[in-house]
């Protein structure tokens, strides 16, 4: 169990694990202050539609309905004219979530390959073992929406809009080449970037 | 939302899977170490998981004058879906190099399908220096629009994801990620041994 969180983290620092880390960091971007609820909503639908995809529970979803998940979950995340609560936010990260689980083709080790062979006929306990990797996968992520949750207001106020503006483009970007078929562009382009 | 309550949360999560996770099953990292011992043989014949699929749309093949994945017809292959790039899928090459040098000169044959998932992955001439820098020695199907990783592997996809064939065509070993590599190992052994009646 220690060894599939280990491997989980270990994942969460590898290209493989960018269509998860895009999408999430653009969430805690867009959502601003409610960051944290954003990133649960995304954390916990990518665990349960991942958890449903990888065991065979769950068809694959057509391209269209993966770029409508993320383009209504970006207007949710920034929905102007609300004030601003907890659970819309939650509900943009959890939209966009199962639109990244969707996307997501994991690099997958020893331990978490074992799992998966039996995913399909394990139940309960396969998806907490599920879980436990999952939870190290997206560790750096939330511990990155956790920290900018506490970055005091007088830092983060002046950047909001960059936040805001950052997040947005890159959750339309992602919509947009889904619908045309063509994400791994933008997540190479990222790679590209980051490296 | 109370930004203490939440850390503290998350936090005492991930401790307590980590701490009281193993008393789930008794599961620990342990059990997926292989020893460094030759495989024990199959107690029995691996399962037959059904046909194998062909590989289409190609954009061609590196380190063979095959051309089309019949041409491997008759022989015990394993089939692997990688990408020169991905950590995991290199780590599992000195595994199949010693699978190679043990079982190849006695039929069996690799075919490396190699599906980019970055652009950088896409270029042939950059797969090949990769394949001769990893030693990866044996045939590789370019599969550059990944239609092969897909129709084979369905809504479950991965990298690697490494598969035996057997002389009738046969999906015979169907294994995720890393690891595997004695019942891997074992299963080509034993294919090897006992070929299947043609068309059984």
């Amino acid at each position: 169990m220690i060894g599939l969180l280990v491997e989980g983290f270990s994942s969460a620092l590898l290209p493989c694990s960018l269509t998860l880390a895009v999408p999430a960091l653009a969430v805690a971007f867009a959502s601003r202050t409610e960051s944290t609820a954003g990133l649960i909503g995304f954390a916990a639908s990518l665990l349960g539609f991942s958890w449903l995809r990888f065991s065979d529970r769950a068809e694959e979803l057509p391209r269209l309905t993966i770029a409508a998940l993320l383009a209504v979950g970006t207007v949710v995340v920034v929905l102007p004219v609300i004030r601003r609560l907890d659970a819309v936010s939650a509900l943009g990260g959890l939209l966009v979530g199962i639109a990244a689980a969707a996307l997501w083709e994991p690099c997958v080790g020893a331990e978490f390959g074992g799992l998966l062979d039996d995913l399909p006929t394990r139940g309960g306990l396969g998806m907490a073992m599920f879980a436990i990797y999952l939870a190290g996968v997206t560790a750096p992520i939330i511990a990155a929406g956790i920290a900018l949750h506490f970055v005091p207001d007088v830092i983060t106020l002046p950047i909001r809009p960059v936040m805001l503006v950052s997040g947005v483009v890159v959750l339309t970007a992602l919509a947009f080449t889904v619908a045309i078929g063509q994400q791994d562009q933008i997540l190479a382009q990222l790679t590209r970037l980051s490296t | 939302m109370n930004k203490v309550a939440i850390a503290a949360l998350l936090l005492g999560s991930l401790v307590g899977l980590a701490v009281f996770g193993p008393m789930l099953d008794g599961t620990t990292s342990a059990d997926s170490t292989e020893s460094a011992a030759p495989p024990p043989p199959l107690a029995e014949a691996p399962p037959v998981l059904g046909p194998v699929p062909d590989l289409v749309d190609l954009d061609g093949w590196l380190q063979t004058e095959a051309t089309d994945f019949g041409d491997f017809d008759g022989r015990v292959r394993i089939v692997q879906f990688w990408t020169f790039s991905c950590f995991n899928c290199k780590a599992t090459i000195p595994h199949l190099q010693e699978i190679y040098a043990d079982a190849g000169p006695r039929g069996l044959e690799i075919i490396g399908v190699h599906a980019p998932e970055f652009d950088r992955e896409r270029d042939p001439v950059a797969i090949a220096q990769a394949a001769a820098d990893l030693g990866v020695i044996w045939p590789i199907a370019l599969d550059t629009e990944k239609a092969n990783f897909r129709s084979w592997q369905g809504n479950r996809r991965f990298w690697p994801r490494t598969y035996v064939i057997d002389q009738n065509n046969q999906i015979r070993f169907d294994h995720i990620g890393e690891g595997d590599y004695d019942e891997l190992a074992a299963t080509v052994d034993w294919l090897l041994a006992n070929p299947p009646p043609a068309n059984s």
